[in-house]
């Protein structure tokens, strides 16, 4: 039986009521006794334990074996909630993910690592009775079979009410004869009440049965488990086999009885809702994309030839376009999910650094249903991670300091996320002190960013702290400082074809928006004409473009050229010598040049022409060709040209090597 | 014709491992996430057997067993309850409600693969090797 499907399902099960157990227990902060929370942990923490220790995942079985108990405490309020519990609590998420990381690569065995925890969890759980050990101890092994034949005398008198149970006198009949050799089998007709007054689901008859066989006592009384009633059968062995036959009687189970819960919320996160594999999601998108392309292919064709009496095809084929766009966007929403599932990792993490900078922090969090493509969600946890820690660490003020500005005690950081015109828009705001501009400037000049003359706006030098090499932290503290900056979190969100802004006054907080499209399977793109070839840009990464006036392009010694624009100097990118293709004319003066941002810098890219601006699916050129420098993809035009999509930083990094090996190897003129 | 099983439990890993091995052992298979589901899923065709877990939301797992016990047309039918409780109460429990057997959890596929072939008088084919899970 290959597994592989139920390990991997149980691990997205596990990951998830990981994710609800964290959520419930910050729940409880608030809440401290919610029977309701104090279940939901529970069902939690047993479920991950029957599952893992199912699949043979003794680490996180063991683990969470003691965990339950614990929790199991807490529910009964046994022990209460403090402070120092909650904290060893949600420790003990951190060492489950890690466990589960573990099994994930195979490594089912070893909870050692973890094992002050468990201490922990004991020492907490002192106080009520000790774990019993019974529980903990791995199945009884099979006693060995008996060598020698025994003689049983079995009595067997099924409860009256057996049928009505799904039970049959047969089946346990079947189940001694399994078990060795009937030698008689006697029926007890006396039961049996006259038949007007017989009960037809009722069982009357009783059976004493001389069975021959080599197995235990234990094994024979195994038979009758489901009859649940030891008064239903008795068994004894005739022949004398004293250590056998007699076995040790059964102990009683010395764990108390546990009291069953009833929960009767619903779990509407799982409602009508089913786990697909991502790939295969991606398979059907990519179709449709495929299905669209064709379907425009068709639309124009029908469009070119179609008279008056092809109206009822092109009437068909306009139809058909509206079916496919439709069917198109929907399937694109099958790759989104709410953005819950990133958010709910926040609460978690606010806690932690207010804790560790001792600055009380609030957090707040709005549109967390707003649904967002997976690969985007999964991409943009650490930036946003890395805002929400700034906003802790850099903008909250210390509470003096907010006391002192007639400020709340407590901090706000305060998360939206929602739809605006076919983007997703994340907001991430604190209510501390703002951007301290002078200081930003102060330290851009002293790294070199910027000269101490140069005059700026307020956008510009808020838009200085994305600049590589820039890092406002005064001191390097645990949160901050962990190598990671701005100009990453910036480069991140680009990435995903996004942006990101400031918006800061000082003394009332700061507000970072990010903005990001909807999915990464199309985008806004601008069709360029060069030579014979379309190629699409990111809209995203247009600025402006304009037609070179003469003398504005000016060819600096190695070969560069550069143009002006507004007095400033922009290194020209010339398309047509990149890719190989014959443009209509070698003049930038004749030609446009597209101005584009790119790590927060320009670049003017020199073209043929602007072409119309329109979504295009995309397609990897990776997974279908291989990896080009200076194109991060491919998609398919209208008519069914194939058109490449550019990567602006790429496309530099490529002018500049080819200028030098330009400079290198003869000579050649600039227009 | 295949027998059909119903397994009822809020954990998809349980129902995609019960199923799993019933599957292979022959047994047509139908899911509910919770004993309101496993209810539902009674009116839309035959079901043999029922592999019900006690802890569930909705609706509990000796509440199910009630309620089909109220059904005429699942009088008769074996329910198996999944439970990780080795006490006896919760299997005069389980009887009280109607349950035909138990088995506690962690169990090896195997075995439940052996009491449902019990409970529904059917041959047991397994086979020799021992599968550790």
């Amino acid at each position: 039986m290959n597994l592989d499907p139920v390990i991997q399902g149980f691990l997205d099960e596990a990951g998830d009521l990981l994710s609800d157990f964290e959520a419930a227990l910050l729940e409880l902060e608030s809440d401290p006794s919610n029977p309701e929370t104090l279940n939901r942990i529970f069902r939690c923490a047993h479920t991950i334990k029957g599952n893992s220790s199912m699949l043979g995942m003794d680490g996180v079985a063991g683990f969470t074996h003691v965990l339950e108990d614990l929790l199991d405490k807490l529910r009964k309020h046994e022990i209460v909630l403090s402070p120092p519990l909650m904290d060893t609590l949600l420790r003990s998420v951190d060492a489950l993910k890690e466990l589960l990381t573990d099994a994930k690569q195979g490594q089912f065995m070893d909870h050692a690592s973890h094992e002050q925890l468990l201490k922990e969890f004991r020492s907490f759980a002192v106080g009520g009775e000790p774990v019993s050990p019974e529980a903990d101890a791995p199945p009884a092994p099979a006693e060995p079979p008996i060598a020698t034949e025994t003689l049983y005398e079995i009595y067997f008198a099924p409860p009256a009410e057996l049928m009505r149970r799904g039970l049959d006198p047969l089946q346990f009949l079947q189940a001694l004869a399994d078990k060795g050799e009937f030698l008689q089998l006697t029926p007890d007709l006396s039961r049996l009440p006259s038949l007007g007054s017989m009960e037809v689901e009722n069982c009357y008859l009783t059976w004493t049965i001389w069975l021959s066989s080599k197995r235990s006592k234990s094994e024979i009384e195994g038979c009758f488990e489901f009859i649940g009633d030891p008064t239903a059968f008795t068994i004894e062995a005739l022949s004398f086999n004293d250590d056998v036959g007699e076995s040790k009687p059964q102990s009683p189970s010395p764990s108390a009885p546990k009291t069953e819960t009833r929960n009767t919320k619903p779990e509407a996160l799982d409602a009508g809702s089913i786990r697909v594999a991502i790939d295969k999601v991606d398979k059907l998108i990519n179709l449709v994309g495929e299905l669209v392309i064709t379907q425009s292919i068709v639309a124009q064709v029908v469009a070119n030839y179609a008279e008056e009496k092809h109206s009822i095809l092109a009437e068909a084929v306009a139809q058909m376009d509206r079916y496919a766009r439709e069917l198109h966007e929907r399937v694109l929403t099958v790759r989104m999910i709410p953005i819950k599932t990133l958010f709910s990792r926040f609460p978690r993490l606010v806690r932690d650094l207010a804790a560790a900078v001792d600055k009380p922090v609030a957090l707040e969090i709005f549109g967390e249903d707003t649904e967002l493509d997976k690969t985007v969600i999964e991409k943009i946890g650490d930036p946003l991670t890395h805002l929400i820690r700034n906003a802790v660490d850099h903008g909250i003020e210390p509470v003096e300091d907010r006391l002192a500005a007639g400020k709340p005690q407590s901090g706000t950081v305060r998360i939206d996320a929602y739809q605006q015109s076919g983007n997703i828009h994340i907001d991430i705001a604190d209510d501390g002190k703002g951007l301290d501009r002078g200081k930003i400037v102060a330290k851009a000049i002293q790294n070199g960013l910027v000269s101490p003359d140069q005059a700026l706006t307020e956008d510009e030098i808020h838009g200085l702290i994305f600049r590589p090499g820039f890092s406002t932290a005064a001191k390097v503290t645990e949160l901050s400082g962990r190598g990671v900056g701005m100009d990453v979190v910036k480069r991140n969100v680009e990435t995903l074809g996004g942006s990101i802004t400031i918006q800061s006054e000082a003394g009332k907080g700061t507000r970072f928006r990010i903005k990001l499209p909807l999915t990464l399977a199309i985008m806004d793109g601008q069709a360029l004409q060069v030579g014979e070839q379309i190629y699409i840009l990111p809209l995203v990464a247009i600025t402006e473009s304009v037609r070179p006036a003469h003398g504005s392009v000016h060819c600096l010694t190695g070969g560069a050229e550069i143009i002006m624009i507004r007095d400033k100097a922009l290194p020209i990118v010339r398309l047509h010598r990149l890719f190989g293709v014959v443009p209509k004319s070698e003049d930038p003066t004749q030609g446009l040049v597209v101005i584009v941002d790119y790590e927060g810098r320009q670049a003017a890219l020199f073209v043929d022409e602007l072409l119309a601006q329109q979504q295009v699916v995309i397609k990897s050129l990776e997974s279908n060709f291989s990896k080009v420098e200076g194109v991060t993809g491919a998609t398919i035009l209208g008519d069914g040209r194939v058109a490449l999509i550019l990567d602006v930083p790429g496309l530099v990094l490529l002018s500049k090597e080819a200028g030098k090996s330009a400079t290198e190897g003869p000579r050649r003129k600039a227009a | 014709m295949s027998k059909t099983a119903l397994i009822v439990d809020d954990s998809t890993t349980m129902r995609r491992m019960i199923g799993l091995t019933l599957h292979e052992a022959g047994f047509a298979v139908v899911e509910g996430a919770n004993g309101q589901e496993g209810l539902n899923r009674l009116d839309g065709g035959p079901v043999d057997i029922i592999i019900a877990d006690v802890h569930m939301p909705v609706m509990d797992g000796l509440s199910m067993v009630q309620a089909v016990r109220h059904r005429d047309d699942h009088r008769f039918t074996p329910i198996l309850i999944l439970t990780t409780e080795k006490s006896d109460n919760m299997k005069e429990r389980g009887k009280q409600a109607g349950a035909s057997g138990w088995i506690v959890k962690p169990f090896n596929p195997r075995q439940l693969h052996e009491v449902v072939c019990r409970l529904l008088r059917l041959p047991c084919e397994t086979s020799s090797e021992t599968r550790r899970l």
